[in-house]
């Protein structure tokens, strides 16, 4: 028994990097993430029995986490939507105009959709999980994943008042030139 | 004497823009295509266009859900999301989580 947890520690801690990117995702503030990774790291130690030996281990500490972050947040509901608005207001204020998106704008405004939506976003479209694992580990229908990603995404560009791949950056000047000499062109 | 030639059928090449799925990069090379117009007949090709259909890019065809993102915009949407998520994932674990594993194995072994 005592062989198993050492690997099992060892195979915890190389997780760790990854369970704190998506619990950072998720919930959006560095602090209570390690705190939601801390629990995740307890609860998998005490449930060790509850994993199948020979399945992923990633997924089986992602479930946890967010089964860990959803319940939170139900006992936390009005404080957390008192947040969601006061962000609301800040992003209102955002300029889109500025013509190019930082990672702290995105991140804000992952921040600004329904939970659900997020946590599908982020398993498919950032942690790299297919549409079937996503949708074990959130413990729903693979068909209720595609559509929170699609909903995700629509809403985000939304959010972030992008028209064109341009106003992510350094591709900005190609296009422009790419428009102006289509529109410059004559027939003849 | 100048003409105005806007009568003529012939507006640059009149090769289907809706054939060429990642017009940003393609157009690059075929710099006399209007890629304005491109990425919005993307948008509204499965609707039989002609009634001015093609103004709104966002148009609700697709019952509640919504509108299917230009694939250029969906790309960088992702890599956005993976370079947070890399970001994060990157970042050297803390001592805390170094801890709290010692702790839980030497409890385990003093059981």
């Amino acid at each position: 028994m005592t062989r198993k947890s050492v690997t099992l520690k060892d195979a915890l801690l190389g997780l760790v990097p990854n369970l704190r990117a998506f619990a950072v995702s998720l919930c959006g503030d560095p602090e209570r993430a390690d705190d939601l990774v801390q629990e995740t790291l307890m609860k998998a130690w005490d449930h060790l029995d509850s994993f199948t030996e020979g399945t992923n281990l990633r997924a089986w500490l992602f479930t946890i986490l967010r089964n860990t972050y959803f319940s939170e947040c139900r006992r936390r509901r009005r404080e957390v939507e008192d947040r969601d608005g006061m962000r609301a207001a800040e992003l209102a204020v955002h300029p889109g105009q500025q013509g190019h998106i930082d990672l702290e704008d995105f991140k804000r405004a992952l921040q600004m959709l329904p939970p659900d939506q997020r946590e599908a976003l982020v398993l498919v479209g950032a942690a790299g999980f297919s549409y079937e694992e996503a949708a074990a580990v959130s413990g729903c229908a693979v068909g209720t994943i595609k559509s929170r990603v699609n909903r995700a995404r629509s809403k985000l560009v939304q959010l972030l008042g992008v028209t064109s791949t341009d106003e992510f950056g350094p591709d900005a000047s190609t296009e422009a030139i790419m428009l102006r000499s289509g529109m410059g062109a004559t027939p003849g | 004497m100048r003409r105005m030639t806007s009568s003529g059928g012939s507006m640059g090449s009149s090769t289907n823009p809706v054939t060429s799925p990642n017009d940003e990069e393609t157009t690059d090379s075929q710099p006399g295509m209007d890629s304005d117009r491109i990425v919005h007949l993307v948008v509204s090709s499965n609707r039989k266009g002609g009634q001015g259909g093609r103004r709104t890019p966002s148009g609700d065809d697709s019952k509640s859900e919504p509108a299917i993102l230009d694939r250029g915009v969906q790309a960088k949407l992702g890599d956005q999301l993976r370079a947070m998520f890399d970001d994060a994932a990157s970042e050297p674990v803390p001592e805390r989580f170094f801890k709290l594993l010692e702790e839980l194995e030497r409890k385990e072994k003093s059981r």
